[in-house]
């Protein structure tokens, strides 16, 4: 079907002007509406003609309706009387054209339209913002909780800020299309009030402040998809873009499915919505599977070899055993280890707020296993970041009352503040250092010496 | 409610009340409007519609019939009265401005 072609049209219940204007100025250049949908719009190709459109709202209009309601029927028979032909509809919103000159308008009287549009208003536009508002409200919540749970992890994660920042922008546009919206509906009122007409509303900072609001959303969004692409496996990645695309498609297909079969509206919506529910677990329980089986977050960079481990006569397990280069090994801190399976891992995670790279040098669970080692560098960015992840790192759940840091001579490490942890009155092999401007964590299995704290100093360039 | 919302008609309200004297359908309704004023009020389709399901709703016409497809409506007692107060109204607005404006140019 070449004579067929798709559109993207943004389009904004209370810009009804906007849309009308664009159908006009693409029917003069032979492209007419056929359909339109909440974001894709079909248009067929024909001769260039003078078309007008008008889009209006009808309360009772839904996409789960099966047909066209007899009130609609009616609503249809007084548009055509006036020389208005019905085009397409999407849930309230009606599209009718018209080639004749001399025209009825399809509204005279601003103040039952406006009526109206708010009456639909209050159907369909604002539950369905203040749910969206609501959820990403709640899922701003939960990633703030992540935050509290573990600062580092978050501000040093890319993805988890690109998408915590994407969800701020999403619901700071959301309030701003309900604020314009109340703000367009106050306007009107008072303009129908001393006898005008509903404001125009295809004001140019409207448009610019959409055009940023949705540059800066897909900059995000292509940042992220982008970053995960250079992070993780590639089928991956795949799978979490299509996860959107995939269960529209479920909902609508399930939509028109009923609508054909002429389910009743509610039980179109209840099915419909139903299985959108259950087609997001499955997914959801799919990408699960997959992450468990192959890993998500895998470094690309790092080389590893896998071994097959036995745990005992009948479990074995798989260990990935990595040999990136690390400033410090066991080798330097404990003298030559000759060892087959030992895995040098390293992982640097750079974000805006803080560097942070963690090392470790470690082995298959053996009973003749070698001293394993794993030491952290943080640098934060930002004095708050600093204060933070002190905060964060000096932290013992009350649960944990067998445990204590205990302060250390500056002198050993060179250190602004140091801390070392104590099991139960012993002195263990983990130690938090702060410099000036970055902290240092080391997690040994004994406490260091004198010998190999030098070397420490020496390796990681303190 | 209906009193408060329709405290003066509007002139489309005014003649829709007017045609509806006799039973008629919106259609029928939206042409005789035009007839009747010479094409100074027309009713678009979309405001008709609003005003109709309005009127109903608030009891001042009532819905009589369908006849192929097509909703009959006919004016209720409610509606006469509106349709009465509308005339004293502007029976009012009309002697006032010839006692005050007529009648004060004559002074």
């Amino acid at each position: 079907m070449k004579d067929k072609t798709k559109r993207i049209m943004n389009f904004r219940f209370d810009r009804y002007e906007d849309a009308e204007s664009k159908l006009e100025k693409l029917a003069s250049k032979g492209i007419f509406l056929e359909e339109c949908g909440s974001f894709l719009w079909t248009f067929r190709k024909g001769v260039p003609k003078k078309v007008k459109y008008t889009v209006t709202y009808f309360s009772e209009g839904s996409v789960f309706n099966p047909d066209n309601s007899d009130n609609q029927q009616t609503y249809f028979d007084y548009a055509k009387a006036a020389g208005w032909n019905f085009v397409t509809q999407f849930n309230q919103m009606q599209i009718f054209c018209s080639e004749a000159d001399n025209l009825i308008p399809f509204e005279t009287d601003e103040k039952e339209k406006l009526n109206n549009i708010k009456r639909c208003m209050k159907k369909s536009f604002l539950p369905s913002m203040i749910v969206l508002i609501l959820v990403f409200v709640l899922n701003l919540i939960l990633q703030f909780n992540s935050f509290q749970s573990n600062p580092i992890d978050y501000m040093s994660d890319y993805s988890l800020l690109l998408s915590s920042s994407m969800m701020v922008v999403a619901t700071i546009y959301q309030i701003y299309s309900l604020l314009t919206y109340f703000l367009w509906l106050k306007r009107s009122e008072k303009s129908i009030a001393l006898g005008g007409d509903c404001e125009k509303n295809s004001n140019i900072v409207y448009k610019i402040v959409d055009i940023i609001f949705l540059v800066f959303l897909f900059g995000i969004l292509g940042y992220l998809f982008f970053y995960l692409a250079y992070k993780t496996s590639g089928f991956g990645l795949i799978l979490s873009i299509a996860q959107i695309p995939i269960l529209m498609i479920v909902f609508w297909s399930s939509i028109k499915y009923f609508k054909r079969k002429k389910a009743s509206a509610t039980k179109n919506k209840v099915i419909s919505f139903a299985i959108l529910i259950i087609a997001s677990f499955a997914y959801l329980g799919l990408l699960m599977t997959f992450i468990m089986r192959f890993g998500f977050g895998i470094s690309n960079e790092s080389n590893y070899r896998t071994v097959n481990w036995k745990l005992s006569e009948t479990e074995s397990y798989e260990y990935r055993l990595y040999s990136d280069e690390i400033p410090l090994t066991s080798e330097d801190l404990y003298g030559p280890i000759d060892y087959n399976y030992y895995s040098y891992e390293r992982k640097s995670d750079n974000t805006f707020f803080i560097f942070k790279s963690a090392y470790r040098q470690d082995s298959p669970p053996a009973k003749d296993a070698p001293p394993q080692i794993e030491y952290e560098m943080l640098v934060p960015q930002f004095d708050f970041v600093y204060r933070l992840t002190k905060e964060y790192l000096l932290e013992i759940p009350e649960w944990r009352d067998n445990t204590t840091f205990e302060l250390i001579d500056n002198k050993k490490f060179d250190t602004v503040e140091a801390y070392q942890r104590y099991y139960e009155d012993t002195p263990t092999g983990e130690y938090i250092l702060f410099f000036e401007d970055r902290i240092i964590l080391l997690r040994m299995e004994e406490p260091l010496n004198t010998n190999q704290i030098s070397i420490i100093k020496e390796k990681l360039q303190i | 409610m209906a009193r408060e919302k329709y405290q003066s008609l509007t002139e489309q309200m005014f003649y829709i009340l007017i045609c509806l004297r006799q039973e008629n359908c919106g259609v029928d309704i939206m042409k005789k409007v035009e007839e009747l004023t010479n094409g100074r009020v027309i009713i678009g389709p979309g405001t008709l519609y609003s005003l109709l399901d309005n009127f109903v709703k608030e009891k001042i016409i009532l819905e009589t019939k369908i006849e192929n497809r097509k909703k009959n409506y006919v004016i209720t007692k409610l509606g006469t009265e509106m349709l009465e107060k509308e005339y004293l109204r502007v029976t009012i607005l009309k002697n006032d401005y010839e006692m005050l404006v007529k009648g004060g140019e004559q002074q």
